[in-house]
């Protein structure tokens, strides 16, 4: 991260209650349960919404949704959209909110997220959940997030403690990552404050701390398939971070997806109108990466019961 | 009301050539007994890269209200529709992966200088909406607000 992704002074009020409105004004047959909470211990730092196609609770695939914010701001509101619009589409999405720094600091939101996925796992039948067919799915600090409980989610040091994590089996890797703009190395991102806070020292202080907390240091022959969404412009993840851990996986043998947005910011991308900025539209919420999205899930997760994989 | 017929602006918009994947035009008809401009707008650029290929394409209607009265130039307010196109492909399966149609409308709020000759500058902002539609169906339709930024770089005859 070159700069602190925190910067977000720009969405304000008014722009979520006009997004608000206009939800509101976009019919989708969903259903949702929210504030579901995954962890007792932490309050409403650790619940999630559930959101699923309307219906019979028929096991479905399934999506762990992962916010930005930096690891230390914004909420799941900010991916309420994406969750709807998946659940639309046929899959279940939980969309957790997790502790931010500094109760949040690695490895407790890594923590919270594989309590999030063992409560899904545990309560699938709940939610219509397939259990076998789980992907995780974030945002910047939330594609980190996804990906590291791709391919970190065995690693001792970040086991959960939480009672939903009862048995290791509930919290075994997802089956597909989908990292949208999200640092996979952090000992190769500028030392700020953001990553210094995050990981709880600089680099040259606990270097094994950020082995540790870097998702590409976990990459292995049996890490799920990944697809990488980044802005090629992105001026807060460099997609050097994805390009990266796409030569990792790629070198494990690991199948692997990347979508470039050509001029794509972080929080930036053209839109209807394509000379203008959109501002906040990440490069996840294309209509190019949207539909790569769904076809990654589709052919990796699947979209409904009986689908092939 | 003759100078309806007339184009009194061309440009080429900043954003669109970003990374060199595409160009938008524009044009602009003044109607000076309104203070009114009529814009019409027309682009294509390369949307995706990587894995994957896109191509987007659009057109956009735009009316302009100039504050001044001696000619499209200083303050305006306006508002502006768009309409785009967007097919995605996947390279490595060589799988064609849907169209997207989005509708775009936006409230705009401007202001043009022409710093030498008829060189004008035209920087923008605005909010507004878009709605999406996958046009296979395997999405369903969205709707995203946003605040926009635009910068447009012509001249005027």
């Amino acid at each position: 991260m070159q700069k602190p992704t925190n910067a977000l002074p720009v969405y304000p009020a008014v722009l979520a209650v006009w997004t608000a409105v206009l939800s509101a004004c976009t019919a989708t047959d969903v259903a949702v349960d929210t504030g579901v909470s995954y962890d007792d211990r932490y309050g409403a730092a650790t619940v999630m919404d559930v959101w699923r196609p309307a219906g019979p609770l028929t096991p479905r695939p399934a999506i762990l949704m992962i916010h930005g914010g930096g690891w230390r701001s914004l909420t799941r509101d900010t991916m309420s959209e994406d969750a709807k619009r998946l659940a639309g589409a046929g899959y279940v999405v939980a969309n957790v909110e997790y502790r931010l720094v500094p109760d949040g600091a690695f490895p407790n939101d890594v923590q919270d997220c594989l309590c999030a996925l063992a409560y899904l796992r545990a309560h699938a039948s709940e939610y219509g959940v397939d259990p076998a067919r789980i992907a995780s799915f974030g945002y910047s600090a939330g594609g980190h997030l996804a990906s590291f409980v791709g391919v970190g989610a065995r690693v001792p040091e970040v086991a959960p403690d939480c009672a939903a994590a009862s048995s290791p089996a509930l919290y075994v890797p997802p089956i597909a990552v989908v990292a949208g703009a999200g640092p996979e190395d952090l000992r190769t991102e500028p030392q700020v404050d953001t990553i210094i806070e995050y990981v709880g020292g600089t680099l040259e202080d606990v270097p094994a701390r950020y082995d540790l907390a870097s998702p590409i240091t976990h990459v292995a022959p049996d890490s799920p398939p990944y697809l990488f969404v980044q802005g090629e412009d992105d001026w807060f993840v460099d997609r050097a971070q994805a390009i990266a851990m796409q030569g990792a996986l790629d070198d494990a043998g690991v199948e692997t997806r990347m979508l470039l947005v050509p001029g794509g910011g972080h929080l930036w991308n053209r839109g209807a109108d394509g000379d203008r900025w959109e501002i906040p539209l990440t490069s996840t919420d294309t209509p190019e990466a949207q539909a790569a999205i769904v076809d990654f899930l589709d052919h990796t997760i699947g979209h409904a019961i009986g689908d092939a994989r | 009301m003759k100078t309806l017929l007339i184009l009194n602006a061309l440009w080429l918009s900043l954003p669109s050539i970003d990374g060199a994947t595409g160009a938008e035009i524009g044009g602009e008809v003044y109607v000076p007994d309104r203070q009114l401009g009529v814009v019409g707008t027309i682009g294509a650029r390369k949307s995706v890269a990587g894995d994957y290929s896109a191509i987007a394409g659009g057109v956009g209607v735009e009316a302009r209200w100039y504050w001044r009265s001696d000619g499209p130039v200083g303050w305006f307010v306006g508002g502006r529709g768009d309409l785009a196109l967007s097919r995605t492909r996947d390279v490595a399966d060589d799988r064609d992966l849907g169209t997207a149609l989005v509708l775009g409308a936006q409230g705009l709020f401007g202001y043009r200088l022409v710093p030498w000759r008829q060189l004008e500058l035209t920087p923008s902002i605005g909010l507004g909406f878009r709605n999406e539609h996958d046009l296979s169906g395997r999405l369903p339709p969205w709707t995203l607000g946003s605040f926009t930024v635009g910068l447009e770089v012509g001249w005027l005859f």
